[in-house]
């Protein structure tokens, strides 16, 4: 279990709308990081980078790790599947509705 | 633009009017979204999406440029209420004409501000690249 645990899929959303986030998680996917290190390697100060870590965790998109005496992030996967699988439903649904809209319009247009 | 938003893009072989017309026109909306449709095409214009099986989803127009944009917002997290920030996503639909025809560019955006627990449960855990690869994937597909 984790504090993440029953957060809506929408969280995750909320979490993601933001493009330093966004680059936080991608730098984590690489492998885990401590805090300083990606504020090393992010234009973002330790402070922000402290901030958007807690945004992402109680996302449940990151955990943090000890290791040795360091705090290292760690990006989670099943969020993101949570996420794929909402924007594939809601991509998929305008599929199917936008097919629709092209064979109304051309068949009103050869019926006339 | 914001990488969470869904947009498509379609061409359709049919004048910007006859499309317009059937993004706009309750009886044509409904045969190609929903079952039934209450709809006014104006600024501030209220009506709904309905299907048999979920119940009514309540609709207020936001912007119309006939016939090229329209842009709405609908409750579709919660059947019969006033749309919300939380409870619903804006729907732009933007016309032009091409050769030969119109093409067709929706973006639905909203999806960070909507309060909807439904999604719970997910496996913490394990093959975070690959599904993040996935995620990329699709959101360059939809690009």
């Amino acid at each position: 279990m984790t504090a993440a645990d029953g957060v809506g899929v929408h969280a995750v959303f909320a979490a993601l709308a933001d493009e330093t986030r966004w680059n936080i998680l991608t730098t984590l996917g690489a492998g885990d990081l401590s805090a300083s290190a990606l504020a090393g390697m992010l234009p973002v100060s330790r402070q922000a980078i402290a901030k958007h870590l807690n945004v992402l965790t109680e996302a449940g998109l990151v955990e943090s790790v000890k290791v040795g005496r360091e705090i290292r992030y760690r990006a989670l996967g099943g969020r993101l599947s949570a996420l794929g699988h909402e924007l594939e439903r809601i991509g998929a649904r305008w599929d199917r509705s936008l097919a629709a809209i092209k064979r109304l319009a051309e068949g009103r247009e050869s019926g006339r | 633009m914001d990488p969470l938003d869904i947009t498509r893009t379609i061409d359709i072989n049919a004048p910007i009017e006859t499309v317009w017309a059937t993004i706009t026109e309750p009886d044509l909306i409904s045969q190609w979204f929903g079952n039934t449709t209450e709809f006014d095409a104006v600024s501030g214009g209220r009506g709904y999406f309905g299907w048999n099986a979920h119940g009514t989803f309540r609709v207020v127009v936001e912007r119309v440029e006939p016939p090229h944009t329209l842009v709405y917002r609908w409750a579709h997290r919660e059947a019969d209420a006033e749309p919300t920030p939380h409870n619903s996503t804006v729907v732009c639909f933007d016309l032009t004409e091409i050769d030969g025809g119109t093409r067709l560019t929706l973006v639905e955006t909203g999806f960070e501000n909507l309060s909807d627990p439904q999604t719970a449960h997910g496996e913490n855990s394990g093959g975070w690249t690959a599904e993040l690869g996935d995620l990329v994937n699709y959101l360059k597909a939809s690009a």
